[in-house]
């Protein structure tokens, strides 16, 4: 499991167990699960409402497990609250309490939030250079945010970018466009949710047969092939137990091209409904 | 079990926002919203009819998108009541979504965009329908705020004037004094009419002749006096020409908006029956209309069907000025064949 190197020098885990929306028995229950599995990365938001939990969850298994904080890298995110607000320096510290930590590895925004965006990112570069977060991206941008944001006069190039990435919406463009900059690519909803398209494609049917694998192994697979991070959820220990038994084999690039050409740019997430003006 | 266990782990785990403060606050939202009777209005015929898209089934918000599949709409429109009853995609083979309302100024189509636009697909077409007076001021009240409130707009208003107040009588209805009591007594008495006709399903005109004259004439009155207009024909007053001002630049913002999201807008004028067209004189679609759009100033597609005779036929509306279901169905069809969306 080799790990995907940020621009600055950070490691970040090819794998992330996302933790939205969970309540404390259950992520006590996953993260606890995963981290016996391997998984050694845990995104969240403070959108979420459980930065707070994943502070705790972890700060105990951690401990349980004998691992330290070093072993553990931390997503989080801040929200279009915050970014109204904008004391983005003190929301960074409220984080950091709720995460029960020193630091956070990747700290994203979590929307390009019109009028707005411009002014966060400039405050999270502040905070960056702080030391109190590792690495600095954000979320759901497409080509148009980048390009606003960088005739800016940003200092800091992103580091890693997380957006709604799967074999229905591989969204070329935009990786191509944050390959050519070095930026990583987490992908949320890496398997667009197991939707009917997805579970009924003959394409997919056939590639996992080849392997002996399930679907959602096949497509994880092809993220990691992709060197895009799925960043996932489950709420079944087994199925992360399955998520993760992805590094003992290797699609073909026949089989990669396959994969892609189930692309018809579907979104799950409709971005303007969480975002308006997005 | 759970329940305990989940109550034990929750003390444990403590963010640093300020709960304490939030739950009282809550608290006493709660204790008023009991004195108020609150909870017993919400369930009342009067209440439930000052919102729209209860249901979730028209925006494509938050809880829509989770109970559907569809996406890469091929078109949607937006509008006031004109356009409510003008556009009918089911049966069409088009994914559209028809976004307009009963009434719904040009500012409150924008902010509906701007919300749901995410459902279109890459080149989907945005359809901006003119009305006569669509470029003139209309005066905001309460219930245009109002009306938006139950959908997910992730707190960022579709008509911002009055908002605040919105809100509070949203979640007191009691603040409405005589209508809300009314309300009230007749879901308490179970007086409430649940049987309302839709008469916009209906497949033929139930107006006569002599009605519809009389109708197209109540319509010209009530702009008239809802927009303090004496002559159609005359200029515009300087409170309409300021009002325009603004909306030349609602809708500069509305075009860039679709443009830069490689959307189509596109302008369509729907007809009106003859009896109400009488009134729209060319000299009048030159002031009201056609000179706002020039102004605007933006080079956008037009599709206007006013001088189309057989879409004025009375049998396709209700009343002189709006389709009925046999109406909208043509009259949608005709558009997306224009537009090249024809299955």
């Amino acid at each position: 499991m080799q790990p995907i190197v940020l621009h600055n020098g950070v490691k970040m885990p090819p794998i992330v167990e996302t933790t939205n929306w969970m309540d404390y028995p259950q992520m006590k229950l996953l993260v606890s699960e995963g981290l016996k599995i391997g998984f050694r990365a845990f995104d969240t938001a403070r959108d979420y409402g459980n930065e707070h939990i994943v502070g705790q969850v972890i700060k105990e298994c951690i401990k349980e497990q004998g691992l330290s904080r070093q072993d553990i890298f931390i997503t989080t995110k801040i929200g279009n609250g915050q970014q109204r607000l904008g004391n983005i320096e003190e929301q960074i510290d409220i984080s950091l309490k709720n995460l029960q930590t020193d630091y956070v590895d990747l700290w994203l925004m979590h929307w390009p939030y019109p009028e707005h965006y411009v002014s966060t990112w400039k405050k999270m570069e502040k905070v960056f250079k702080t030391g109190k977060v590792k690495a600095i991206g954000m979320a759901n941008y497409r080509i148009r945010h980048f390009e606003h944001l960088f005739k800016n006069d940003i200092e800091i190039m992103p580091h890693c970018v997380q957006f709604e990435l799967h074999p229905m919406r591989t969204a070329e463009d935009i990786v191509a466009y944050c390959k050519e900059r070095n930026i990583a690519i987490q992908a949320y909803s890496p398997l667009c949710r197991m939707i009917k398209p997805i579970v009924e494609s003959d394409i997919l049917k056939r590639i996992a047969e080849q392997h002996q694998k399930s679907i959602a192994q096949i497509i994880l697979r092809w993220h990691i092939q992709n060197k895009t991070v799925p960043v996932f959820k489950s709420l079944k220990p087994h199925r992360l137990k399955e998520n993760f038994d992805i590094f003992d084999f290797e699609l073909t690039d026949e089989e990669m091209k396959d994969i892609s050409s189930l692309d018809c740019d579907y979104k799950y997430h409709l971005e303007s409904a969480s975002c308006p003006g997005y | 079990m759970t329940a305990i266990t989940n109550t034990i782990w929750n003390r444990q785990v403590v963010p640093v926002i300020d709960f304490e403060f939030m739950g009282v606050k809550r608290i006493i939202k709660k204790a008023a919203e009991i004195l108020l009777l609150s909870k017993l209005f919400y369930k009342t015929q009067w209440y439930k009819s000052l919102f729209v898209d209860l249901q979730h089934e028209t925006y494509p918000d938050n809880t829509w998108y989770r109970n559907h599949e569809e996406r890469n709409f091929d078109i949607v429109n937006l509008g006031s009541s004109s356009a409510k009853y003008a556009f009918d995609y089911a049966e069409t083979g088009v994914k559209g979504m028809n976004w307009a309302q009963k009434p719904q100024t040009l500012l409150e189509d924008f902010n509906l965009l701007r919300c749901y636009h995410s459902i279109l697909k890459k080149g989907g077409y945005v359809i901006i329908t003119i009305m006569p007076f669509t470029s003139i001021n209309k005066k905001t009240g309460i219930y245009d705020a109002l009306k938006y409130l139950k959908i997910d707009t992730q707190s960022e208003p579709i008509q911002p004037y009055l908002y605040d107040k919105a809100k509070k009588y949203e979640k007191f209805p009691i603040l409405f004094g005589k209508p809300a009591l009314n309300g009230l007594l007749k879901y308490i008495l179970g007086k409430e009419n649940k049987n309302v006709v839709d008469i916009s399903q209906c497949e033929n005109n139930p107006l006569s002749d002599s009605d519809l004259g009389k109708d197209a004439q109540r319509w010209v009155d009530g702009w008239k006096k809802q927009f303090s207009i004496s002559d159609l024909e005359q200029p515009l007053t300087p409170e309409n020409a300021q009002g325009r001002e603004f909306r030349i630049k609602v809708m500069q913002n509305l075009i860039d908006f679709c443009i830069e999201r490689e959307y189509v807008p596109v302008y369509v004028i729907p007809p009106v029956t003859e009896y109400l067209d009488k009134y729209f004189t060319t000299k009048f679609k030159d002031i009201y209309i056609y000179e706002f759009l020039q102004q605007v100033g933006r080079d956008v597609k037009m599709l206007d069907y006013t001088k189309e005779k057989e879409l004025m036929d009375k049998s396709f509306y209700f009343n002189s000025f709006f389709f009925n279901k046999k109406g909208s169905k043509v009259f949608t069809g005709k558009v997306l064949k224009d537009l090249g969306l024809e299955r």
